[in-house]
């Protein structure tokens, strides 16, 4: 059983990791209570589901591997007694003839704690031990840690270890947490190292979570974006800031922004988000057809949009190849597949 | 009322800042006062010299020793105050204030003190910041503009001081004569409403030209034109402020706020007056309104010595409803004796370039004969066979000989001689235009007038809401701090008002939700209510077509997990569940406020011929039943209402009843700034229609 502190840690990113180093074939993988929401042709997904289904080539659908993501609808349906009897049924079939079943938990350790769907409950409930995923500095590492090892100690389940996700410094985490974390007996399983082609999101990515409309430049979706600029100023001074050269930036613009906009189309950017539903000019959208910039509308003003940029949660999809390698590559310099076999 | 009758006839004038100086205002204006022949007591108020302009002079007001009916104050603004006291206790009826430098400089307070210092002896006052007034009927020059105005019975108010005296040069020039013309200023207690009441019952004025630049009193200005005035008077409008720009210019100008143009010409539309679009096109509605009668039938023919005038005729009186006489035995019957053999009896009537002036006459004389033909455009091209005194002559004898059996439009083209015709007839009381298409515009508003008199519409009977309900309904909203009706709220209102909505209601869990679908019956449809979220579809907050009761469940944890996420902060009320309707045409109707003119209803094409087109139509509400039906048939896609290529005509009784009960609802329920019922889906003839979904907003208190 996964879990972790926060959202974003790193569970779905480090059991993909491992699901290709140990085998996709041998893997299983169970969701329970979904995060990233998708609801199309009404059906209900979670997005890691999707991308573990063609992972792992999984026969089940992936709106089999999340059991749902309401609270109040879960309840509904199957009340407080069911919940747990249905939830260990699912697990069952889903196991079945895995050599290795990961059960990802959701992002905060309290989350779905009233239904007791919260990772410690559910670990007890299937009888597996929690592994947890811990990110940041290393004090924040320490804490989190000791306090999930209490909280799977009061509910009688093991704690196998934690994986330490996005290192930057491996000498420095060793010298200021490795042996304070064995100190207090908790194993560490894993570190995985920092990998930048993690934390790129892709520019359809932003489109959808931004329901923006593409108005020139689709040839330029899968561009990734590890950079925000925000463009209020104008071409020779935008030329002049450092963020400037970073090709896999994304530019928030306002539309009238016209020498802008075109400095971004030849000086090369991820994609362009035109504010206010504004359009430039056609001449613009011309080249950044040719150039394969993406050009997204959307409705909200310039601050709006940076705000929601924000907040956009990281999750990777099947046809991000490169963060899938990258997964991969973490996870077998840090040994952590050993651990499981 | 009395007070402003007075004001057009009073008995005696005292003019307050006279001076023997004709630079000054103060001198020009006793001038005008004393030329123009006024018959009553005139009364110089000048503190420094005995007589002015011959006249004796009072030192103040207080020592004029008779009663004042009407004051002119020319003083220095500073001393206006002190000025308007003294003539209150004097007992001044009304009050002319032409200094300027009030509210049209910001200086608001002091001109409604002015105001507030009248109102306790119920005097009025007409201005700030205006040139007077002039009146035929007490052959009153009160103005310090032209002193030579010619007597008739046009009456113009005009906002712009400026533009006023130079109109009064103009209607010189044109051969208008004015029953009267005033200027409104700053209208700080008399405005267009009072005046236009007042002109309502003049019998002096048979036609009235307004200027204006914002409207201030809107609705009050569509209820004395729609309860007051005679339908057979017309009111011409010259508004300025219809393009951005000119609205600023507008406000800026005497410090009143444009309205929205639109409104503006729904309330033209309302209320049957015209609005012309320039200065010269006002003129010649005026000249035409003035001089003629009526068409006697709803038809007009074209009588031309050239066949190119004649086309230009017939392509304008598409454009201006001008209907052409087309009846061709009757044509042929009254011009073949008068037409030669290579002309055209058809419509235009062309005698051709070889007739000569009593040749011309004896068509004229024929088209006013005929007693089917309503009304005549006469066409003229110079041809070098006559004089222009013979051109003229010839015109003006026919046209006296006929004088108001019906209306007649001429427009002569041609050189120095034919200009030279046009003035003598113009002279001579004939309506000549400068250009065909002027004529067939100018005669346009008579066939209009007609028309618009002839309208038989039936008497609106209000509709029966449950007003209790609706109104508790609002208050509840409001009690709560709200000005955003929540969804069932909305639907309460709808019910109350018998407008036909979508069968539903609001589900605040998912048990709610799947027995709210199960009584309903599937398919249904479910949408986040939260007042926060404007654009519910982009928020994942709408799913179509749910046809069990799983899918009802999946769709009401898609919506409340989607709704959470990308509105972390919105307030949710729950999620609406309703019959998912049949597909059918889309519509539009609103309501709103209009600062000037009040409740508003709106009409028109939903989906993307509203967003893209702005295909719409307003009328003020309420609206009568006959006058949404013209409402709706106003917008460029109404055809599609009727059915185009195979499609089945809608259900437009259906749709003018809902638009009738919106406007109703907006004008019993002003609490009410904004609704909007989009999209209201309808049917074919008989088969109704269906809001799918309604907004209402309240006032801010």
């Amino acid at each position: 059983m996964f879990c972790s502190t926060k959202q974003g840690a790193g569970k779905t990113t480090a059991i993909a990791g491992l699901a290709q180093v140990l085998g996709r074939e041998k893997v299983g993988y169970f969701k329970p209570l979904g995060e990233h929401l998708v609801y199309k042709k009404k059906t209900l997904w979670d997005l890691d589901g999707a991308l573990m289904k063609e992972l792992l080539e999984s026969d089940f659908e992936s709106q089999d591997l999340t059991f749902g993501f309401d609270h109040s609808k879960m309840r509904y349906m199957y009340g407080e007694d069911e919940l747990g009897e249905r939830l260990k049924e699912r697990y069952e079939k889903l196991s079945a003839s895995r050599e290795y079943f990961f059960v990802e938990g959701a992002g905060t350790p309290e989350y779905g704690h009233s239904l007791g769907m919260d990772a410690v409950s559910q670990a007890r409930l299937y009888g597996i031990p929690l592994v947890a995923l811990l990110r940041g500095g290393n004090t924040s590492i320490l804490d989190d840690a000791s306090f999930l090892k209490d909280r799977a100690n009061d509910e009688g389940v093991e704690l196998m270890g934690v994986v330490v996700n996005d290192i930057h410094d491996h000498s420095r985490f060793k010298e200021e947490a490795l042996e304070e974390l064995l100190g207090m007996g908790i194993d560490v399983l894993g570190v995985l190292p920092h990998k930048q082609a993690l934390t790129n999101i892709s520019v359809s990515f932003v489109v959808e979570r931004l329901f923006a409309k593409v108005i020139a430049g689709e040839g330029g979706l899968q561009n990734k974006i590890s950079q925000i600029f925000v463009g209020a100023m104008a071409a020779s001074h935008a030329r002049r800031h450092p963020g400037w050269k970073d090709q896999n930036k994304l530019i928030i613009t306002a539309g009238d922004r016209d020498d802008l906009i075109a400095a971004a189309v030849e000086d090369g950017a991820a994609c362009l988000v035109i504010t206010n539903d504004l359009v430039p000019s056609p001449t613009i959208l011309a080249r950044a057809d040719l150039q394969g910039v993406p050009i997204l509308q959307v409705p909200t003003d310039t601050y709006a949009t940076a705000k929601k940029l924000e907040n956009i949660d990281n999750v990777m999809s099947f046809e991000e190849k490169d963060k899938l390698e990258a997964a991969r590559e973490i996870v077998a310099v840090s040994g952590l597949a050993e651990r499981f076999v | 009322m009395e007070h402003i009758q007075t004001m057009f006839n009073p008995r005696s004038v005292a003019v307050i800042g006279a001076s023997g100086n004709l630079e000054k205002v103060g001198g020009r204006f006793l001038r005008n006062l004393i030329l123009s022949g006024f018959e009553g007591n005139i009364y110089p108020v000048n503190n420094r010299e005995k007589t002015v302009q011959g006249l004796c002079a009072f030192p103040s007001v207080e020592d004029i020793d008779g009663d004042i009916d009407l004051a002119a104050v020319v003083v220095p603004a500073k001393h206006v105050k002190s000025v308007v006291k003294e003539l209150v206790k004097k007992g001044t009826r009304a009050c002319i204030i032409i200094t300027s430098g009030f509210s049209e400089v910001g200086r608001k307070k002091e001109e409604d003190r002015l105001v507030q210092i009248a109102r306790s002896s119920g005097m009025r006052i007409l201005g700030p910041n205006v040139f007077g007034l002039w009146s035929a009927k007490a052959s009153m020059n009160a103005t310090f503009g032209p002193s030579q105005i010619r007597p008739g019975n046009i009456a113009i108010v005009t906002q712009s001081g400026a533009l006023g005296i130079a109109m009064i040069g103009k209607t010189i020039e044109e051969g208008i004569g004015l029953s009267t013309i005033v200027s409104v200023g700053n209208k700080s207690d008399i405005n267009e409403v009072d005046l236009l009441t007042y002109l309502a019952t003049d019998e002096h004025t048979r036609a009235v030209l307004l200027y204006i630049e914002g409207v201030k009193e809107g609705h009050e200005m569509v209820k004395v034109l729609l309860e007051k005035f005679p339908s057979k008077k017309p009111v011409i409008v010259l508004k300025s402020g219809r393009s951005e720009l000119g609205k600023r210019a507008a406000a800026s100008h005497t410090g009143s706020m444009a309205g929205s143009d639109r409104v503006f010409d729904a309330a033209v539309k309302q209320t049957g007056i015209f609005r012309a679009n320039t200065l010269k096109q006002a003129f010649d509605w005026l000249r035409m309104f003035s001089r003629s009668p009526l068409p006697t039938a709803n038809n007009c023919v074209i009588v031309t010595n050239g066949g190119g005038i004649g086309v230009m005729a017939t392509d304008a009186a598409e454009p201006y409803k001008v209907p052409l006489y087309n009846d061709q035995e009757i044509l042929k019957k009254t011009f073949s004796p008068v037409t030669p053999s290579f002309g055209s009896t058809k419509n235009p009537v062309d005698i051709t370039g070889n007739a000569l002036g009593h040749h011309y006459k004896a068509a004229l004389q024929a088209a006013f004969d005929e007693s089917s033909m309503g009304g005549i455009v006469a066409l003229y091209c110079d041809t070098g066979m006559a004089t222009a005194k013979e051109l003229a002559q010839d015109f003006i004898h026919v046209h006296r000989a006929n004088l108001g059996k019906k209306p007649v439009a001429y427009s002569l083209v041609g050189g120095e001689g034919v200009s030279n015709a046009c003035e003598i007839m113009q002279e001579n009381g004939l309506p000549v235009f400068d250009d065909v298409d002027d004529a067939v515009s100018a005669i346009s508003v008579l066939y209009e007038k007609s028309r618009l008199l002839k309208r038989d519409d039936p008497l609106d009977k209000p509709p029966n809401f449950d007003d209790v309900r609706i109104a508790h309904t609002l208050d509840g909203a409001r009690l709560e701090g709200r000005r955003w009706l929540l969804a069932d709220e909305v639907r309460t209102v709808f019910e109350a008002s018998a407008i036909p909505m979508a069968r539903g209601g609001l589900a605040r869990s998912v048990n709610e939700a799947v027995s709210l679908a199960e009584s309903i019956g599937y398919p249904v449809v479910m949408k986040i209510a939260s007042e926060d979220i404007v654009h519910k579809s982009d928020a994942g907050g709408v799913v179509l077509d749910l046809l069990s009761r799983q899918e009802v469940v999946d769709a009401y944890e898609a919506i409340i997990y989607n709704v959470a996420r990308r509105y972390p902060g919105a307030k949710v009320r729950g999620v609406e569940v309703m019959e998912m309707a049949r597909p059918g045409l889309e519509i539009i109707v609103g309501g709103s406020n209009d600062p000037s003119f009040g409740q508003i209803v709106m009409f028109g094409l939903g989906g993307i011929y509203v967003e893209t087109l702005k295909d719409i139509s307003f009328r003020l509400a309420p609206t009568a039943l006959s006058e949404v039906r013209r409402m709706m048939a106003e917008i460029r896609t109404y055809p599609l209402l009727l059915g185009v290529r195979g499609e089945s005509r809608k259900d437009i009784e259906a749709i003018a009843d809902a638009i009738w009960k919106v406007s109703y609802l907006m004008d019993r329920h002003p609490s009410i700034s904004e609704l909007d019922i989009n999209p209201f889906r309808v049917y074919s003839k008989g088969k109704g229609l269906t809001a799918l979904d309604g907004r209402i907003m309240l006032k801010e208190e």
